[in-house]
């Protein structure tokens, strides 16, 4: 790893104040960087010389009868939901409650309840951000059908802070729920998880969530339904009569809980990550990510939770240069990819390079891992993007595109 | 001179049996379903895969003749109109379905598979693949994506860009580009599926879909209720909302659209009621129940005249069946109509229509107005006629001051049609010029001599498209009028 640098935070609490911090780093060539929290050790390191900077963030308009919302995208997760779930709506992202909104749609952040209700891509209406050139950009809007002009919200989900700096952002809310009904089951074998998963959500069965755990040596499915009560029993219900077919599959527990309190136990859920010396976020086909989860099981790795409806999962613990190649092996089979949110602290350093290219070593030759892999076919052509939209690369450069760094 | 040569050269490319060029021929390829633009292209190529897409571009970019990509041409907004002696081309020949993958739930396709194919050819699997616009009987699904189009479910399922998890578009230089992890449900990066989507063409020209399967509901609930006034039907739609139902489609007909409907096709419809709408909520069996009477109660605190509900196959069927005939029922009373298309807050949909109604009374125009009012998402249809050409002037301005009132109220000029070249003027008001900058930045990105369906979905100063032109004038393309597009004698416009 570089050594820490010491360079100014700032933090910016108004468009003004954002306009002015761009406009001096134009001046000064000296890029803003915000890497997010959950998110600060992924990708290629800052420039040496950066102004990190921080927005500070509130609830703009609630349209509580339009279940639309406009805040700015400092607020965290957790103010943002405390104050939705007072009015009866909420948000449907897991996510911990420190991610701010801005780090939620910078880096895609979903959980399991994406069955259900989507990913902050399927919730985003209208975004403000801030374009290299101080320009205060507007696209999409507060309505949910819109399709005037091009669809740079989207462009924006999973940008990485790379493209301009949001600042404002308009979400759909939905409806709280009378409950969270949730079955937690015990798995022999991931083999014929994937058809399973296809057989439920074609029937009655159809899950509003479904998590994956290893624990010990089981693994736990956590699949979760939220409604009404009487809804629940019919789904669970279902689920039950289900399983009764499937000997492989028991039922270990099973709760109703508020949604609040179902948040609470996914942010419990999830608390090793965090803890964890190096970490890693995988996407792969669902059928696949089975092969993936042995893969890495069989090599030791018993720190795992997932989301098998969607392909996607966190794999925690003593990763290794070798356990990376394996697993990248299994990606480059399936199609799926990888990325470090913490990288291993005992292998050699990222390369520097500001590029997402990955290779096996770094400038002096010393071996090196890349942050995100294997390559994929539109990368090269996202720095044409880069280049457009952050031509002096102000914003996190080199992260993960290759802007043109400012000297 | 050169165009002989730009069409010889893609007749050896595709074959003599995928190209037209004989004007009588191409007459079908001058307009989609917004026939007020209408463009006469030089030739029409029919490619049959990716390789003959991206042969055919880098012809015509050699040529520096422009570039139209097309599907079935059932757009609402002159997308696919070619200006400025251009070539179409055309993938409905580009329809095969290579891959349906049930335990990931994706299915690979073609641009030019129509919708309905998929759906027919997935049907027996309990998935589907969820966009319905109303063309989907004819619309690809490399069209459905070009314009994110939406439909009568998306206010529960979404629109088109939320099922799609990957593309191979051929960019303007003939490149072909995939973008990452197809099958997946997202990747690593700025999402560039979200921003092909609703690209209307611009950008590349989508080859291959990744589409993402749903589960197929089984069960249904369909309520049919009628109201005194349209404020009340409105007040409905926007209390369901308010109380965090989320149908699957909500449906409105004013007074005058269910006179129409009524005396078109004998529905049995209360052709006194002032306006009708259709509620459909669907999902696991036994829970409906709740959620329909939960909606017929909101709908009776709203002073309903009547109402109705069945789970029966055979009448939701003919319910819907009624909500689809609409637009061909609207040709039987007027040879020329208008069909607007804005989103608007929900809660905000009782003063618009009445805004709406003041504004046809203002222009002297009849305006009738059937929506998928759970969106927000409005179709005031104006009528004229078309030989009056000052009727024709206020139809374009009343159309004008209802997407300006929309863009007012926190709405939007566009829910589903796209901005084509139709909304073109509108976009100043709904963008700042940065914001529009932007666009057309990305634009040059991607397409840097601008040779990709230019001078639609942005406004441009290289190629102004004026639709305020009296009938008549010269089409774009002729010797007396090459860089405008004109207003022609109208005829009824697609279905939505």
């Amino acid at each position: 790893m570089n050594k820490p640098q010491t360079n100014p935070t700032i933090v910016i609490h108004n468009t003004d104040e954002l306009a002015n911090a761009v406009q001096k780093a134009r001046e000064s060539k000296t890029p803003l960087v915000d890497y997010g929290l959950f998110h600060a050790q992924l990708g290629h390191q800052p420039p040496v010389s950066h102004t990190a900077f921080t927005q500070s963030g509130n609830i703009i308009e609630h349209y509580a009868n339009d279940f639309t919302i406009t805040a700015s995208t400092g607020i965290t997760m957790g103010q943002l939901n405390e104050q939705l779930m007072a009015t009866g709506q909420f948000l449907p992202i897991n996510s911990d409650d420190d991610l701010t909104l801005g780090e939620i749609i910078n880096h895609h952040v979903y959980g399991p309840m994406r069955i259900r209700y989507g990913s902050v891509r399927d919730l985003l209406l209208g975004l403000h951000y801030m374009d290299s050139f101080a320009n205060d950009i507007q696209v999409g809007g507060r309505t949910v059908k819109n399709v005037a002009g091009l669809d740079v919200t989207r462009l924006m989900v999973g940008s990485m802070g790379e493209l301009g700096i949001l600042h404002q952002a308009t979400l759909r809310t939905y409806s709280l729920p009378e409950e969270v009904a949730r079955i937690d089951l015990e798995l022999k074998s991931l083999d014929t998880l994937a058809q399973q998963i296809t057989d439920w959500m074609i029937s009655p069965v159809y899950p509003d969530s479904i998590a994956l755990r290893r624990l010990g040596d089981a693994w736990h499915l956590e699949v979760s339904y939220f409604g009404r009560s009487k809804a629940n029993d019919v789904q669970v219900n279902a689920l039950k009569n289900s399983l009764t077919q499937i000997p492989d599959i028991q039922i270990i527990d099973q709760r109703r809980s508020t949604l609040a309190e179902h948040f609470k136990h996914g942010q419990q859920s999830r608390a090793w990550q965090r803890k964890s010396k190096a970490l890693m976020r995988i996407i792969a086909p669902p059928r696949d990510l089975t092969t993936v989860i042995n893969t890495l099981a069989e090599l030791g790795i018993t720190q795992l939770s997932g989301m098998p409806a969607q392909g996607g999962l966190f794999a925690g613990g003593p990763l290794t240069l070798a356990i990376d190649e394996k697993i990248l092996k299994v990606l480059n089979d399936c199609g799926g990819m990888r990325m470090w949110i913490t990288p291993p602290p005992q292998t050699p350093e990222f390369s520097n390079t500001p590029t997402p290219i990955a290779s096996a070593f770094d400038k002096i030759g010393a071996p090196c891992i890349a942050p995100f892999a294997p390559v994929q076919s539109d990368w090269s052509f996202m720095q044409k993007i880069k280049q457009t939209m952050d031509p002096q690369g102000l914003f996190n450069p080199g992260r993960f595109l290759n802007g043109e760094v400012a000297q | 001179m050169d165009q002989h040569r730009a069409i010889n050269e893609l007749t050896q490319a595709v074959g003599q049996h995928n190209i037209l060029t004989d004007p009588n021929e191409l007459c079908v390829y001058e307009c989609d379903g917004f026939p007020i633009a209408k463009g006469m292209p030089l030739a029409v190529v029919f490619p049959e895969s990716t390789q003959h897409v991206s042969q055919c571009v880098k012809i015509l970019a050699a040529h520096n003749l422009a570039i139209v990509p097309r599907g079935s041409g059932t757009g609402l907004a002159g997308g696919s109109v070619v200006y400025n002696q251009g070539v179409i081309i055309c993938t409905t020949r580009m329809s095969q379905i290579h891959k349906v993958d049930i335990e990931n739930r994706v299915a690979i396709v073609q641009a030019g598979c129509r919708n309905l194919a998929l759906t027919d050819a997935i049907a027996c699997t309990g998935l589907r693949f969820s966009p319905d616009p109303s063309s989907q009987r004819a619309s690809t699904i490399g069209g459905n994506v070009s314009t994110n189009a939406g439909g009568i479910n998306t206010l529960k399922h979404g629109v088109t860009s939320n099922h799609i998890l990957g593309l191979e578009v051929v960019l303007p230089d003939g490149e072909i580009l995939q973008t990452r992890t197809h099958q997946c449900y997202d990747g690593i990066g700025p999402d560039l599926p979200g921003l092909l989507c609703g690209s209307e063409g611009i950008l590349g020209i989508i080859t291959r879909v990744w589409c993402r399967l749903v589960p197929d509901p089984k069960a249904f609930r369909t309520i049919y209720a009628v109201f005194k006034t349209n404020h009340d039907a409105c007040k409905t739609v926007a209390d369901v909302i308010a109380c965090g139902i989320v149908p699957t489609s909500m449906e409105m007909m004013d007074g005058k659209m269910i006179q129409v409907v009524e005396n078109a096709f004998h529905f049995g419809f209360d052709t006194t009621a002032g306006a009708l709408l259709l509620i459909e909520v669907d999902g696991v069996d036994e829970i409906l129940d709740d959620e329909m009477n939960q909606i017929i109660a909101i709908a009776n605190e709203n002073h309903a005249m009547d109402i109705e509900f069945c789970a029966d196959a055979a009448r939701r069927a003919e319910l819907w069946a009624a909500r689809k005939k609409t637009f061909g029922a609207i040709g039987r009373i007027s040879r020329s109509y208008c069909t607007m298309d804005a989103c608007v807050p929900r809660s905000k949909l009782p003063e618009v229509i009445q805004r709406v109604t003041e504004i046809g009374a203002k222009h002297d125009l009849q305006i009738n107005n059937v929506f998928h009012a759970g969106d927000g998402n409005i179709h005031p249809i104006l009528l004229f006629d078309e030989d009056d050409a000052a009727q024709v002037q206020r139809v374009m301005q009343a159309s004008e001051e209802i997407l300006e009132y929309c863009v007012t109220i926190g709405g939007t000029i566009t829910g589903e049609h796209g901005v084509g070249v139709e909304k073109l003027a509108m976009m100043h008001a709904m963008f700042n010029k940065s914001t529009l900058k932007m666009f057309l930045d990305l634009k040059k990105a991607f397409d840097p001599k601008q040779m990709l369906n230019d001078a639609k979905l942005i406004p441009s100063d290289k190629l102004r498209i004026d639709l305020h032109q009296p009938p008549g004038t010269p089409a774009p393309g002729s010797s007396e009028h090459p860089l405008t597009g004109n207003f022609t004698k109208n005829s009824p416009g697609g279905a939505l």
